[in-house]
């Protein structure tokens, strides 16, 4: 197990092959990410879909440490299953909805050169770009956001 | 964050000795990157073969990187292992940092130099 932050998985069997709770701060989220990469439902992942869900698990979670939560605080509930060889992935919090409660388009900015890059908004873009079956709910005061990961190659 | 730089002909070679530029060290690395770069070398080299993961903050950390250098200096790319490769090619960045496959060895730099 891990060492700074308790993470308790819930051992009961159905409906998710893991469920993990842990509060919504960056340094959290970090251990859950290096905890998670060493658990079979991680590690059974063809190697460039396990590199696919690191990053897409670690843009979701940090989009709730930093935007539904802010200065907040609160805890952050993930729940995976297997499905058809890859993740079914449910992420629940508490925090601020989604502004319009609808997912951000998440569309790369036209640059002409590297001065015109822009710093920040990339993360719905890779989101949108490695998942299907994207979908977010806002109910009771709580965020899910949940999409699948498949086998296959995505990108 | 752990960096360690070094000059070899006139390229500025930053190693990056952590396994992560994610959301909980994004900050530190962009701030410690700009004492870095205070060495007035027209390329910055910087190796990523430590690096397993880099998420969309660590890819605005290096963003910001290539802009504090301004126009007439270069940031360039080394030892992308394979997610963070696929990071920067995802979001286009290929098309404004010059990735290299590998690591160029001291001789190519004295000579590009």
């Amino acid at each position: 197990m891990m060492q700074g932050h308790a993470i308790v998985p819930d051992l009961a069997p159905a409906p998710h092959d893991l469920r993990v709770e842990v509060p919504g701060t960056a340094e959290a989220v970090r251990d859950l990410l290096v905890w998670l990469s060493g658990q079979s439902l991680i590690t059974e992942l063809p190697t460039e879909v396990r590199g696919s869900a690191e990053l897409v698990l670690a843009e979701a979670l940090n989009n709730v440490v930093e935007h539904a939560y802010g200065p907040f605080s609160g805890e952050i509930r993930v729940m995976m299953t297997r499905k058809d060889g890859g993740l079914r992935v449910i992420i629940e919090d508490d925090g601020t909805e989604m502004p319009n409660y609808d997912i951000p388009e998440g569309k790369l900015h036209a640059a002409q050169n590297h001065t015109d890059l822009a710093e920040g908004g990339y993360g719905w873009y890779l989101i949108r770009k490695l998942t299907k079956n994207l979908s977010y709910r806002r109910f009771g005061g709580c965020n899910r956001l949940s999409f699948l990961l498949e086998p296959k190659q995505l990108n | 964050m752990n960096l360690k730089s070094e000059t070899m002909g006139n390229v500025l070679v930053v190693r990056v000795l952590e396994d992560r530029i994610d959301a909980a060290s994004a900050i530190q690395f962009k701030e410690q990157m700009r004492d870095v770069i205070q060495t007035p070398l027209a390329r910055v080299l910087l190796d990523l073969s430590q690096v397993m993961f880099l998420d969309s903050s660590g890819l605005g950390a290096v963003v910001a990187v290539m802009k504090l250098l301004g126009p007439d200096r270069k940031l360039e790319l080394a030892g992308l292992t394979p997610t963070v490769d696929k990071v920067f090619r995802l979001t286009r960045m290929d098309g404004f940092v010059t990735i290299h496959p590998q690591m160029p060895d001291a001789s190519q730099m004295r000579q590009a130099g």
